[in-house]
C-alpha cells in the first residue's frame, strides 16, 4: 500500500504541475528575457510607475490645498483617493515581484541589486526592514539568493508602507495625517524605484551575456 | 466475442493511429523510447490477440512487462534529457534529484528485496518498479516547472497520460496481490479500459496540430523550439 500511496501522490503532483504548465506563457517569458526588448519593457514599466506616482501625488496635493481651504470632507476624500491609487498599485507591484522571483530562476547569472538601506526610508517599519535586508545581504552567499530575498523584502515593504498610509489616514488631526501619509508615500516611492531596478537587473542580467551562452548556463 | 479481446483489438487500432500520427506530424523523432514503447505495445498486443493459445500466458506477460519497465524508464530519461538539453542548470538539479532517488531506492532494495528470487518476483515487485518510473516522471515535472522550461507538447502529453494510467495499473496489481484470483477478470478489464483511454489520448496528441508561439526567432533558436 505504501507504493500505491507514493504513486498516487506522484500522480497528483504531475497532474497539477504539468496540467497548469502553459508552454506559450513560458515561451513568452523567455522571449521577454532573451528577445532583445528588455529596454522597451523597462521604459513601459517606468511610465506606468510614474503615472501611479503622479496620480497619488496629485490627490495628496489637492488634499493639502483642501486643508488650507478648511474643506475637511474633501481632505478625507482626496486622501482616500490617493490611498486607493497606491493600494491598487501595491497589488500590481507584489504580483510583479513574485514574477521576478520566479523568472530569476531563468537567468544564468544575476547582477547584484543595489542594497536597501535604512537611510532610504523614513518610517520605522521600513527602516527596520531595510536593516534586516542589509544584514541578510551580508549573510547570503550567492547573488541569486540575495536577489530573491530582496524581492521578498520589497514585497513585504510595499505592504508595510501601505499599512502606514492606512493608519495615517485614520488620524483625527488632518494636518498630521497628511504629513504622515506623505512620509509613508515617499517610502512607497522609494520601494517602487527599487522594484523597477530589480526588474531592470533581471532583464539585463539575462540579456547581458551572449544569448546562447546565457541559456546554456541555465 | 470476449470483451477483453474486443478492447485488445481496439487498443491495436488506436496504437496504429498513434504511430501513424507521430510519423505523419514529424513527432516520431522527439522521443525515440516512446516510439519503441508503442511498437513493443503493438507487437505484444498483436501476438496475444491473434495467437492467444501461444502468447496469452503468464510467462509471455512477464517478459513483455519487463521490456515495458525498461522502456518506461528510458522514456523518462529521454524526455528529461531532451527537455533540459539547453538548460544545464536545470539538468544538474534533475541529476542531483535522480542520484538521491537512486541512492534511496538502492538502499531500500538491499534491505527489503528477497534474497532468493522466485519466478513471480517481477510481478510481486511491479508496484515498486512502477513507483520508480512514476517518481522519475515526477522529478522531471518538478524541475520543468521550477525552471520554467517550455516543454514539448508531445512530451507533456506522454507524462500527463502515463502517470494516471500507471496509478490505475498499480491499483490493479495491488488489488490482485491482496484480494486473490477471484478479482482478476474485473481488474484485467479495468486495466484494459484504462490502457485504451491512455493510448487514445496519445493518438489524439500525436495528431494534434502544433500551436504557434509568438516569440522572436532569436528566442526560438536559443531554446531550440523546433516546430513551434
Amino acid at each position: 500500500m505504501f507504493w500505491l500511496g507514493l504513486v498516487a501522490l506522484s500522480t497528483i503532483a504531475v497532474c497539477v504541475l504539468l496540467g497548469r504548465h502553459d508552454r506559450a506563457a513560458v515561451a513568452r517569458e523567455w522571449d521577454m528575457m532573451l528577445g532583445g526588448r528588455a529596454s522597451e519593457h523597462i521604459r513601459s514599466l517606468e511610465r506606468t510607475c510614474e503615472l501611479d506616482h503622479l496620480m497619488a501625488d496629485d490627490s495628496w496635493q489637492a488634499a493639502s490645498q483642501a486643508l488650507k481651504d478648511d474643506d475637511r470632507p474633501e481632505v478625507v476624500r482626496l486622501l482616500d483617493l490617493s490611498y486607493q491609487v497606491l493600494e491598487a498599485a501595491t497589488v500590481n507591484r507584489r504580483v510583479r515581484l513574485r514574477a521576478v522571483r520566479v523568472c530569476a530562476r531563468m537567468a544564468a547569472a544575476m547582477a547584484p541589486a543595489p542594497p536597501l538601506l535604512p537611510v532610504h526610508f523614513e518610517t520605522t517599519e521600513l527602516r527596520t526592514l531595510a536593516g534586516v535586508a542589509t544584514l541578510l545581504q551580508q549573510i547570503l552567499v550567492s547573488a541569486h539568493e540575495r536577489f530573491v530575498v530582496q524581492a521578498h523584502l520589497l514585497a513585504l515593504g510595499f505592504v508595510l508602507a501601505l499599512r502606514a498610509m492606512r493608519r495615517a489616514r485614520g488620524g483625527r488631526d488632518l494636518a498630521t495625517a497628511l504629513l504622515r501619509f506623505d512620509v509613508a508615500k515617499m517610502d512607497w516611492r522609494s520601494l517602487d524605484e527599487a522594484h523597477v531596478e530589480m526588474v531592470r537587473i533581471l532583464l539585463l542580467s539575462a540579456a547581458a551575456s551572449p544569448r546562447d551562452v546565457a541559456v546554456a548556463r541555465l | 466475442m470476449d470483451s477483453r479481446l474486443l478492447i485488445g483489438h481496439a487498443v491495436k487500432v488506436v496504437l496504429v493511429l498513434a504511430l501513424v500520427g507521430l510519423y505523419a506530424r514529424g513527432r516520431s523523432g522527439r522521443c525515440h523510447a516512446m516510439v519503441a514503447y508503442l511498437w513493443a505495445a503493438l507487437l505484444g498486443n498483436a501476438l496475444t490477440t491473434f495467437w492467444p493459445d501461444i502468447f496469452f500466458n503468464y510467462a509471455f506477460w512477464m517478459r513483455r512487462q519487463a521490456l515495458f519497465d525498461v522502456l518506461k524508464l528510458l522514456i523518462g530519461i529521454e524526455i528529461a534529457l531532451r527537455a533540459f538539453r539547453v538548460f544545464p542548470g536545470a539538468r544538474a538539479a534533475w541529476e542531483s534529484l535522480l542520484a538521491a532517488s537512486v541512492l534511496i531506492a538502492t538502499t531500500f532494495g538491499f534491505w527489503f528485496l528477497p534474497r532468493d528470487v522466485p519466478y513471480g518476483v517481477v510481478f510481486a515487485h511491479q508496484p515498486q518498479i512502477i513507483a520508480a518510473s512514476v517518481w522519475l516522471f515526477t522529478i522531471t515535472s518538478l524541475v520543468i516547472v521550477h525552471y520554467r522550461i517550455p516543454i514539448d507538447p508531445w512530451h507533456r502529453a506522454i507524462l500527463l497520460a502515463f502517470v494516471p494510467y500507471l496509478l490505475v495499473f498499480t491499483t490493479v496489481l495491488t488489488a490482485m496481490n491482496n484480494l486473490g484470483v477471484a478479482i482478476d477478470p474485473a481488474m484485467g478489464f479495468l486495466d484494459s479500459v484504462a490502457y485504451l483511454v491512455l493510448v487514445a489520448y496519445w493518438a489524439q496528441a500525436a495528431w494534434r496540430r502544433e500551436e504557434s508561439l509568438e516569440i522572436s526567432p532569436a528566442t526560438r533558436r536559443a531554446l531550440q523550439l523546433e516546430g513551434a
